[in-house]
């Protein structure tokens, strides 16, 4: 399971069982026993010590363990927490699904494009050059040799591909970042939109900043959410049709040696 | 967030915690807002609602307990939208009208290209057609065909064994679940639960608890999910058969006239 999947999945059985009236240090007992061993289950053992001997957190602890191991932890708090976290996860999420798909569609194409260029030079037999126009044999030559290291910087550059575009990314962004800010609603400096400001406006006034920023966090998490689903479902196909260039130049390569020796095409 | 989604949102809010409903509506700044606050203010919330663009399922609920819309958009957002369903859907048509176009390309250049050239050099050595072969390429194909359409009344016979209401119905039916249950949530009286359960004709819900409706929800939402896995089933059964004949079909046209080579030879 992700790490960050594993975090909200902590915080959020947190919450339910004290929902449910449990003390935090037998709910936070319960829910440690239940994590495989790893970085996370150090990090409740380390603060059910803490809850134990009643002392603050190290000022170096990480944000989780502070907040698991004070003893006032509110559940609220506790889901305020996980949304942040299901947040940075979708956001996660969005970004590597788009980068990957990305990343297919691109470097495909070239490496497609490199190995047919190869191809008459390891079946000499194969007559798929014959009649093609100058252009074109140029064009193959030379992907037969700037095929590979061109997908690869493409794929290097894709690296570095910001993830803005990235469906789900912005809204999954959005909602951790409105549950990072300070609860005096100072959310100025987001990039929200019309209708999301109206929202946060309105409900502001009514409940405050913390529920309104929570309330409009989890709407957003849940629209960030639906867009990654729906994006793959659609990115295959949207990647397919890309390679459909390349697709139909092999399947008319690969049909050439078929029709010319009949005559029935001269020269394409 | 949409402002469809906004407007409800705000709606229940306004509803549920007594706030001035067409104050809230004018907050929301849509060409009809003034309108529906206008309508709130004179009493009339169903007016007031459907102008401010709710579904008509809602607006029904919140005029028999206003409260109620609150905890219906919270509810509602366990029922996917339309869309989700209808991405995988889109995949596999899309797919399958790629797969088709690029058949036949392949397809037209066989007829048109390589199949006369062939016949007149089988014609030219005085070739006869073997007895027979079309019979046994058009059995082929007859074979391939009963097979696709066994395999899709297979399914569709599966299907209405168990229950076969199409994935639209049982969306429809979680959404009543959960608006029944917002009912619940809200402190609605039985009366008015029994009577949105009896408008929407859900029997499901008349006299239900809020657990029973929560599972029924979750259990149309499972069946949804299933029924739309066995339509994209079928349509890709019954769509790659197809695509597989006019592939068979296609290589025959183009073996014909080898065949009759190979006899003259």
């Amino acid at each position: 399971m992700n790490p960050l999947e594993q975090r909200a999945l902590l915080l959020r059985q947190l919450a339910a069982l004290r929902q449910q009236g449990l003390p935090h240090h037998r709910a936070l007992a319960l829910a440690a026993d239940g994590l495989p061993v790893g970085e996370l289950r150090a990090l409740a053992r380390r603060a059910l010590q803490l809850l134990e001997s009643g002392g603050p957190a190290p000022d170096d602890a990480p944000s989780l363990e502070r907040l698991l191991g004070r003893g006032d932890c509110e559940p609220l708090e506790l889901e305020h927490a996980a949304l942040r976290v299901e947040a940075q996860l979708w956001s996660q999420t969005a970004t590597r699904t788009a980068g990957v798909y990305l990343s297919v569609a691109v470097a495909g194409p070239l490496l497609l494009t490199a190995l047919v260029a190869w191809l008459p030079v390891f079946w000499p037999a194969l007559p798929m050059t014959h009649g093609l126009p100058v252009p074109f044999l140029v064009l193959l030559a030379a992907m037969r040799w700037a095929g590979v290291p061109l997908a690869v910087a493409a794929l290097v550059a894709l690296r570095r591909f910001e993830p803005q575009l990235a469906p789900g990314h912005q809204r999954a962004q959005l909602a951790a970042s409105l549950l990072a800010e300070p609860a005096d609603g100072a959310f100025d400096g987001l990039p929200l939109g019309e209708v999301e400001r109206r929202y946060l406006q309105a409900r502001q006034a009514q409940v405050g900043a913390p529920a309104a920023a929570r309330e409009l966090a989890a709407e957003l998490v849940d629209e960030s959410r639906r867009s990654l689903s729906i994006f793959q479902h659609l990115a295959p196909l949207l990647g397919v049709f890309l390679l459909l260039p390349v697709l139909a130049m092999i399947l008319s390569l690969l049909l050439l040696p078929l029709l010319l020796p009949v005559g029935s095409i001269g020269g394409i | 967030m949409n402002h469809s989604r906004l407007t409800l949102l705000m709606a229940g809010h306004a509803l549920a915690e007594d706030v001035e409903l067409s104050a809230v509506l004018r907050q929301l700044g849509r060409p009809s807002s003034e309108q529906a606050a206008r309508a709130a203010e004179a009493g009339r919330l169903a007016r007031s609602l459907e102008l401010a663009g709710l579904p008509a399922d809602l607006v029904d609920l919140a005029t028999r307990w206003p409260a109620a819309l609150r905890p219906a958009a919270r509810r509602l957002t366990a029922v996917p939208p339309m869309e989700v369903f209808q991405a995988p859907l889109v995949q596999v048509l899309g797919f399958m009208a790629l797969l088709a176009t690029l058949q036949l390309g392949v397809a037209a250049v066989l007829h048109w290209k390589l199949r006369p050239t062939l016949m007149a050099m089988a014609l030219e050595l005085g070739a006869a057609d073997p007895p027979g072969l079309a019979l046994v390429v058009a059995g082929d194909l007859l074979v391939l065909l009963a097979c696709v359409l066994l395999l899709l009344w297979a399914m569709h016979d599966r299907w209405v064994q168990r229950g076969g209401r199409s994935w639209r119905a049982q969306l429809l039916q979680a959404r009543q679940a959960c608006l029944l249950a917002a009912l619940h949530d809200a402190g609605a009286p039985v009366e008015i639960r029994n009577d949105f359960a009896r408008s929407c004709r859900n029997p499901a819900g008349l006299g239900a608890g809020i657990d029973e409706l929560e599972l029924v929800a979750e259990r149309a939402l499972a069946q949804a999910d299933g029924a739309h896995r066995r339509l994209v089933t079928t349509i890709k059964v019954g769509g790659y058969g197809l695509l597989t004949m006019l592939a068979l079909a296609m290589l025959a046209g183009v073996y014909h006239p080898l065949a009759l080579l190979g006899v003259s030879l």
